[in-house]
């Protein structure tokens, strides 16, 4: 770990200022960060702690669905009542990610940003393209069983890990952010870029901006919603493939589908060709096998996770037939 | 007791004075370290010493006897020449005055290696020689050509490693030529005679502690190349070291049992009698110790059988080999086998 300057604004306009210098980086719940930093992976020269700002709130909009404070822990936000009802495919990615003890310091802004578990990422001894472009990616010839089989490019592989984005990718989320040239908003189909040439370019936040708040749509009453994830433990690890699905009923006919995956993905994958499977499809596994042959279509595997596509697939289906089934 | 800090653990005793070690690891398998530049690293805040090849005494190889009770987990001393074995494998101990300067001085420190290529790969193992036979009774090939059912299967166990809650770690402390190791082990006797041979020094001058282990699995059997750097730097600094082997190191550094390929064939009369059994067993061993796994030690008493073979090929390879957990279990499931045929 680099020694580092240390501080922690009141305000959000304070924290803006304070992570526009060059170096300085924020610190909220830390379980990236802090893990980053004892790898030297991150070297961060000063930090900006963001945990007294006043964003840790969930409420509801008044033209429906729910604002979150980026300041809101992940369990905080699994546990809610309003977010078990509306969403419980949200609170069903949360519950499945981590440990209890994380999931207490994580937040809601700090889950979106988090970062790659690719071990050669995360190990300083190896060349990088994420951490130092043009260095060179050694997943793609190495041993790669974590790694992506979706939006892949010859500079870098590295799976996005989380699940409480590939559930809010699902929801259509808004995210909010502020910073020296105003406040915007980012639909989070838009929010993460894939790694192309510039694998260590993840997302739109500027220098700068703060992740101030997340917004989900209402969904319609008739909609129904699921998280399924598969690895190798039962717990505290990281998904080899996951779903989350939406399905807007139509008595037993499916209306609308929102559907993403991940654990597959350089970022969580929203699938419009499964979606389109699925709308006006009927509750049927050969609907759902469709809508999965659909989402992994061009589905490009590296030596050691072939199985992720006939697992994804699977995960996929299952996940349809789980939430179809339930009231 | 171990919640209120009344049964401690080894590396748990605060010594007046004590300094922290922190290792550097090789990260390249197999070569030569070209050079090592602690310049940088020397001027941090706290920083002590920087031990390596180049600047510290010479140790022993031991008898390296397990009937002798001088058994080393790695009998090459750390230090012992500019020569890299495996990726992991101490080239140098940052000492400072607190834990985080060592740390943060050791990620200072810059080796420069020759590289070999290391051969790692299982799939193409064949062995040069033949093999030799561990163990044999009876005529083994032709009683295994000619029982009325047969059996012939070939398993692979994977590389394992100890993870033990607890790490590898040592503290040395010397008052005058004696030296005081609290260490984490479960053979203090054999450490201390290892201490005695590689330190050059007279055993009745070495004290080794260790009343609590939190666990060991075998890999605490033996001693590892940090209780000799924590012995080395205590004694270049005059004052007590304690040496942490964190958790990344305790994949590289001290030991693990290797892959193994085991063949075993059955041959059995009609009534499920078991006239011949041969287990070979093909493993990896260590560029530095020539150790093999145990895994056909039972064979050969478990079953009533007239015949039997153990052969094992002798194959110098890579890696870093320890543990002598066997692996018999094999030998059972086949047994099962051949009586439902």
């Amino acid at each position: 770990m680099e020694p580092f300057q240390y501080t922690k604004p009141a305000t959000v306009n304070d924290a803006m200022t304070s992570v526009a210098a060059s170096g300085a980086k924020f610190v909220a719940g830390g379980t990236t960060l802090i893990d980053l930093m004892k790898l030297n992976v991150e070297r961060p020269t000063a930090l900006v702690d963001i945990n007294i700002l006043p964003l840790d709130r969930i409420e509801p909009q008044a033209e429906g669905g729910l604002k979150i404070g980026a300041m809101v822990r992940n369990s905080d936000l699994a546990h809610d009542s309003r977010v078990q009802q509306m969403y419980p495919v949200l609170s069903e990615a949360l519950l499945s990610g981590a440990s209890p003890q994380l999931r207490n310091m994580a937040t809601t802004g700090g889950n979106l940003l988090q970062r790659t578990r690719c071990y050669y990422f995360r190990d300083t001894n190896y060349a990088c393209n994420k951490r130092e472009p043009g260095s060179g990616c050694p997943a793609i010839d190495g041993y790669n069983r974590m790694h992506a089989i979706l939006g892949t490019s010859e500079h870098c592989i590295a799976t996005h890990p989380s699940d409480m984005d590939v559930a809010m990718m699902a929801l259509g989320a808004t995210i909010h952010l502020n910073g020296s040239a105003g406040e915007r908003s980012v639909p989070i189909t838009e929010f993460y870029l894939l790694p192309g040439n510039t694998p260590d370019r993840e997302n739109v936040v500027r220098k700068g901006e703060i992740i101030t708040h997340v917004t989900l749509p209402a969904l319609p009453a008739t909609a129904k919603s699921h998280y399924l994830k598969r690895r190798d433990r039962a717990s505290y690890e990281f998904a080899l493939a996951s779903a989350a699905v939406i399905l807007d009923m139509n008595g037993n006919k499916i209306r609308k589908a929102q559907i993403a995956l991940g654990g597959v993905g350089t970022r969580p994958w929203r699938s419009p060709d499964a979606e389109r499977e699925l709308a006006g499809g009927d509750v049927s596994e050969r609907t759902f096998r469709k809508a999965a042959e659909a989402a992994l279509h061009g589905a490009k595997p590296y030596r050691n996770n072939g199985f992720k596509v006939e697992l994804a697939k699977r995960t996929l289906v299952r996940a349809l037939q789980t939430v179809t089934a339930s009231a | 007791m171990k919640v209120t800090g009344a049964a401690k653990y080894g590396v748990e005793y605060a010594l007046e004075n004590m300094a922290w070690g922190v290792g550097v690891g090789s990260t390249i398998g197999s070569g030569k370290i070209v050079s090592i530049d602690s310049s940088e690293a020397d001027k941090m805040p706290g920083v002590l010493a920087i031990l390596h090849h180049g600047n510290t005494q010479k140790l022993y190889r031991p008898a390296n006897s397990f009937e002798e009770n001088s058994r080393p987990g790695e009998s090459r001393p750390p230090f012992e020449d500019d020569q890299v074995y495996y990726y992991g494998q101490f080239v140098a101990l940052v000492v400072a005055d607190t834990f985080e300067r060592a740390q943060a001085a050791a990620f200072r420190v810059i080796v420069k290696y020759d590289a070999r290529k290391p051969d790692v790969s299982t799939d193409e193992l064949t062995p040069k020689d033949p093999p030799s036979i561990k163990y044999e009774r009876g005529d083994v090939d032709s009683a295994l050509g000619g029982g009325a059912a047969k059996l012939d299967v070939t398993y692979t166990t994977p590389v394992e490693t100890h993870n033990p809650m607890e790490m590898h770690a040592t503290i040395a402390s010397w008052t005058k030529d004696k030296l005081t190791l609290y260490e984490t082990s479960q053979g203090v006797v054999n450490h201390r005679n290892c201490a005695a041979e590689i330190l050059a020094i007279p055993l009745e001058s070495i004290e080794v502690i260790s009343r609590f282990i939190g666990s060991g699995f075998g890999s605490k059997l033996f001693p590892w190349p940090h209780s000799w750097m924590a012995a080395l730097a205590s004694k270049q600094l005059g004052r007590p070291v304690k040496v942490s082997v964190p958790r990344t190191m305790m994949f590289t550094t001290v030991g693990h049992r290797p892959f193994t390929r085991q063949r075993i064939q059955l041959a059995a009369d009609t009534n499920g009698k078991l006239t011949a059994f041969q287990h070979e067993i093909f493993q990896p061993t260590s560029m530095v110790d020539d150790y093999v796994e145990n895994c056909a030690q039972v064979t050969s008493m478990l079953y009533s059988c007239p015949t039997a073979g153990c052969p094992v090929p002798d194959s110098q390879e890579y890696w870093h080999s320890h543990s002598d957990a066997w692996t018999g279990p094999h030998a059972l499931a086949f047994r099962d086998r051949i009586v439902v045929g």
